[in-house]
């Protein structure tokens, strides 16, 4: 088989849009007068129609097949066996089994969010921890800080921040 | 007259012909129903192997009722030299089945070798030649190209690969390489294309000239 012949013929089957009619007698006009030529002409012809046929079918046939397995759960084909079907049928096919990863995968991390965020919310008070209540009250812990001396705030004597208990507890 | 099975695979046979939706998808479910209840009793092949013939063999009867190699006829499955089918569509589909999966023995020593016990069983089951013409190849018209796509449909993976993206996809060398990063260069690609279509030549010539001029 002539390899250089054969790029003509791909070009000749594949691009012949770009060549000219002139060009397209002239290449039809060789193979005619060439037994073997003609054969591998014919040959290539031969090999993109079915190529093309197969292909066409394998499309239809992964839908098919998609169908199938959907409706016959206990009896799923194996997909290693059909890598052309396996290419079409991946985009839409989400088996039962894929959806158990992701379902397990959400779980993992909303788990692992919970046990990184929660010790977020533990506040530290002289070694001893302890939830912060939903009082609703903004602002950083500094407000209770207790080591602050009430002359060092910014407020009136009669202030009853003067009478927190927090604060009379620190003074003991 | 006419029992409610032939009726029911004539209405198949001529849906799948005009390429009704609902009707490929009951001839595909019919066939895969019935191959694999009884895939086991015809060949030896794993689950994976068994896939692969499903598959070839489903192409191959589609292409048959799209050639008219079976065709209906008043409401009848007709076959060759315009006879009614011998047997059901499902017996037709079997024997495609058996013949794809000869072929892939033949391509696997194990499964073709006298001397080994899977070889001395898959050689009881016969070969028929005839039943391999008739089922496979039309010898009236345009017979090359029937045996081209049968051989395609047992390349290598490989050659399945790189003739699909070249003759179907259309794409060029220089993105084949690219999307094939095993093959080192363009020339190498090109003669492994060469080299692949070939192979086809020499096999469908070998077909061609063993089997219809026997």
């Amino acid at each position: 088989m002539d390899m250089d012949f054969q790029d003509r013929i791909d070009e000749y089957l594949l691009r012949g849009d770009r060549m000219s009619d002139e060009e397209k007698k002239k290449f039809l006009c060789e193979v005619e007068q060439d037994e073997e030529k003609k054969e591998q002409l014919e040959l290539t012809q031969h090999v993109k129609m079915a190529i093309a046929s197969r292909e066409e079918k394998l499309k239809v046939m992964a839908s098919l097949q998609w169908q199938y397995e959907l409706e016959h759960e206990d009896t799923q084909m194996c997909e290693c066996a059909m890598p052309m079907m396996e290419r079409v049928t991946s985009e839409k096919k989400l088996s039962s089994g894929k959806i158990w990863w992701w379902i397990s995968g959400v779980a993992v991390v909303l788990i692992a969010g919970f046990f990184i965020v929660r010790p977020m919310l533990v506040m530290d008070y002289e070694g001893a921890s302890f939830e912060r209540q939903p009082d609703g009250v903004r602002g950083d812990d500094d407000i209770f800080d207790a080591g602050t001396a009430p002359s060092e705030m910014d407020s009136v004597a009669s202030d009853t921040v003067f009478t927190d208990t927090l604060i009379e507890m620190n003074d003991e | 007259m006419r029992t409610s099975m032939q009726e029911k695979e004539a209405r198949l046979v001529a849906g799948m012909y005009d390429r009704h939706r609902r009707t490929q998808y009951e001839l595909y479910a019919y066939c895969a129903n019935y191959f694999w209840g009884n895939y086991r009793g015809v060949f030896f092949a794993d689950e994976n192997t068994a896939a692969e013939i499903f598959q070839n063999s489903f192409v191959k009867l589609w292409e048959n009722i799209e050639s008219r190699k079976i065709y209906v006829e008043q409401g009848r499955v007709m076959g060759k030299d315009r006879k009614p089918l011998d047997g059901s569509i499902r017996t037709y589909f079997m024997g495609i089945a058996r013949i794809k999966y000869l072929e892939w023995a033949r391509q696997h020593p194990v499964y073709s070798d006298p001397e080994t016990e899977m070889g001395k069983k898959t050689g009881e089951k016969g070969f028929d030649v005839q039943d391999y013409l008739d089922i496979l190849y039309d010898y009236s018209d345009n017979v090359m190209l029937e045996i081209v796509a049968d051989l395609i449909s047992q390349m290598s993976p490989r050659c399945s690969e790189i003739l699909t993206k070249f003759y179907y996809e259309e794409k060029d060398l220089d993105v084949i390489l690219l999307e094939i990063p095993s093959i080192e260069s363009k020339n190498a690609l090109k003669t492994k294309k060469h080299k692949c279509l070939d192979t086809l030549r020499v096999s469908a010539k070998e077909i061609y000239h063993r089997y219809l001029n026997a």
